[in-house]
């Protein structure tokens, strides 16, 4: 298919007003479509930005390039993320198609916009089709993919903006839409003082952010104050749809009755194009008490004439944290400190095996090592026979022959008791250094225990 | 570092605005006070404790304005506050028992006295306090004194509770409430009521919601209008 071709298809199939993307590519197309190309100031209108993806590809979350600014037109984020909306046939090709960002905007004058192109990046992933002639080509398959970065762009769309017609009633603030009105009132009675919270919620499609509040009538008997104002919005629906709350706060001045008359509130209903004004339930509210209370007078007070200061309160976040840290530091050392002594001590009075005495007497030289190693052998050899262990050098032959331990090992053993009496007694007779003595005596009672 | 950290919360602590400033404010609304310009004598107090220095005077005076007004939860807000800074002023505390006594609350009891006296220095001297004894108990410990060093620890630990406590106090957000209040279930005018809050209650603050704000105080816990309280 050409090129101008797959523009006409596009253009063709569009039922909303609508981009086409560059047509760089085929395989995956960005596409920005508003819900309408004319509006009236303050109107919403809905612009949504979607991915189209061919077969065998897949798509990273994209990454909005460069800033992106609607002058002209205020903008309000719709539901955050990459939506699936399904697949969708494109010049005989079928796409798998994401939402990819929706906006409300709102024009904030009349003339013309121009919305600007969006440019975002995103990661590719197509994988290659199986060979017929491989038979684990569909296994490999997901190991051929092929990852591609790719930089999209949407063509720029021009919106004509007018403003409402005229003949708006008195109180219009320049809200349009479709809104609905509802009013609440915290007590019906009270006493003098005592503030009645008065609350109007407006809900609809006009741009909350710039509505203006309800203007109150004079309340007879009461002081007004406000309105404060909450603004939610619902940005999964579609169109979408807030709900803003002003809240006025009314001190009644004297008892009897406060009669707070309906208030109203005049919109532009694009859709109908007419303008509709909707208003509060009147209110009653019974008001106890005769009057406000006088403001002393200052000769009637006793007030201090100087003063001391001192600092107000304290970041408590980082006091916490010094005194945390204060009582941690010293006991975490002293914990640490105990730990270290406890495992010292326990080292100690573990009681020693033949392999530290032997590792010992090695180090030793001369007479001195080798009855160390005389003593490590006969006492390793009297705790694992029970036979006593200045028992003859002859003797231990046969208990260890008795206790049916290998000919080959006792013979060690007992050449390793010749050896050290030698040392001990006939120096510089050709008995083994200590070292070489203790490790023959190591090996000798490893066989012994095993 | 111990001490680094030290001047380090000092600085931290310290207003940004000059003491100067807070106290010509404080003059400024003495003298409007002597002109019957009441109005404007309350401001200006409210403005010297907004500089972030703390008065027991001005707080006093706001509270003595708020009595005679017969804004008995207002008097009692900053009479407490008052208190705090100044837990031995007699004429204070006479001020105070008539706040407690017209909104028909309980007067503080000998034992709350004694925590403010005990917490008077504030938490940061406190925590300053605590950490030095904490120091101290550290290096007799290292130097084998073993008495000494018992000793050391016990003190460091009661300071270390009571400052602890002073902090809690600090942290934890309350408000009073200054006009009669209904709590409800939710922050909606709508909602079902839980019950009254009488002026002069002290409550625990939760969190705020479209100009409410959670409470729990006095048996009942709930959602209240916000310009009902003040903190």
């Amino acid at each position: 298919m050409t090129r101008a071709a797959l523009l006409f298809l596009l253009a063709a199939t569009a039922v909303r007003a609508q981009t086409p993307d560059p047509p760089s590519r085929t395989d995956v197309l960005l596409r920005a479509e508003t819900d309408r190309r004319t509006a009236v100031v303050g109107q919403q209108v809905g612009l949504t930005m979607r991915i189209f993806v061919g077969d065998n590809a897949s798509l990273s979350r994209p990454l909005p390039l460069g800033t992106w600014d609607t002058p002209g037109l205020w903008r309000e984020a719709g539901e955050d993320g990459v939506q699936y909306a399904g697949t969708e046939s494109v010049g005989g090709r079928t796409y798998t198609v994401y939402t990819m960002e929706r906006y409300a905007l709102y024009p904030t004058r009349a003339g013309t916009f121009t919305i600007p192109a969006r440019r975002i990046e995103i990661t590719l992933e197509t994988a290659a089709p199986p060979d017929p002639n491989d038979p684990f080509g569909a296994f490999f398959a997901p190991f051929r993919t092929t990852r591609e970065r790719i930089e999209l762009a949407t063509r720029p769309i021009t919106l004509s903006v007018s403003d409402p017609p005229g003949g708006a009633p008195p109180g219009f603030g320049g809200a349009v839409g479709t809104f609905d009105l509802t009013s609440t009132v915290d007590r019906t009675t009270a006493a003098v003082d005592e503030p009645v919270l008065f609350q109007i919620t407006l809900r609809g499609t006009g741009n909350l952010a710039t509505l203006s509040a309800p203007v109150l009538p004079d309340v007879p008997g009461a002081t007004v104050y406000g309105p404060t104002d909450e603004r939610d919005v619902d940005r999964q629906a579609d169109p979408l749809v807030g709900v803003k709350t002003f809240t006025y706060t009314l001190v009644p001045e004297r008892g009897g009755t406060l009669r707070l008359p309906a208030v109203p509130w005049t919109y532009y209903d694009a859709a109908a194009q007419t303008y509709r004004t909707l208003a509060t339930a009147p209110v009653a509210i019974d008001v106890a008490g005769s009057g406000r209370a006088a403001v002393p007078a200052a000769g009637a007070l006793t007030l201090a004439t100087a003063a001391r200061w001192r600092r107000g309160p304290s970041p408590t976040g980082w006091l916490w944290a010094a005194l945390a840290l204060g009582v941690a530091l010293p006991l975490g050392t002293w914990a640490a400190a105990r730990t270290v002594r406890t495992r010292r001590q326990q080292r100690t009075r573990r009681p020693a095996t033949a392999d530290d005495r032997l590792a010992l007497a090695g180090r030793t030289a001369g007479a001195a090592g080798y009855a160390a190693i005389d003593h490590a052998v006969r006492t390793a050899l009297a705790a694992r026979t029970g036979a006593p262990a200045a028992m003859p050098r002859a003797d231990w032959a046969r208990e260890l022959a008795a206790r049916g331990i290998a000919d080959d090992t006792a013979g060690r053993l007992t050449a390793v008791l010749a050896a050290a009496e030698q040392g001990r007694f006939a120096p510089g007779l050709g008995a083994p250094p200590p070292a070489a003595l203790a490790h023959q005596a190591r090996e000798a009672l490893a066989a012994v225990h095993r | 570092m111990t001490l680094l950290l030290l001047a380090l919360l000092q600085v931290a602590a310290t207003p940004d605005a000059p003491l100067a400033e807070a106290d010509r404010r404080f003059l400024l609304g003495g003298a409007l006070a002597t002109e019957a310009d009441t109005a404007g004598a309350v401001a200006a107090w409210e403005s010297a404790l907004a500089t972030g220095w703390a008065s027991a005077a001005a707080e006093r005076n706001l509270g003595a304005v708020a009595l005679a007004r017969g804004d008995a939860g207002r008097a009692r807000h900053h009479l407490d506050r008052a208190a705090r800074l100044a837990p031995l002023d007699a004429d204070l505390a006479a001020a105070r028992e008539r706040a407690y006594a017209s909104s028909g609350v309980d007067a503080p009891s000998p034992l709350g006295r004694l925590w403010a006296v005990v917490t008077l220095p504030g938490p940061l001297a406190l925590v300053a306090l605590a950490l030095a004894l904490i120091l101290v108990a550290a290096a007799l410990t290292m130097q084998q004194k073993r008495r000494a060093g018992r000793l050391a620890v016990g003190v460091a630990s009661v300071a270390v509770l009571v400052a602890a406590g002073a902090l809690a106090e600090a942290s934890r957000p309350t408000a009073v409430v200054v006009s009669t209040a209904t709590v409800r279930e939710a922050p909606s005018p709508d909602a079902p009521e839980v019950g009254p809050l009488a002026v002069g209650t002290r409550v625990a603050l939760g969190e705020a919601q479209a100009g409410w704000r959670a409470v729990r105080g006095d048996g009942v816990r709930g959602w209240v209008w916000a310009g009902a309280l003040v903190r």
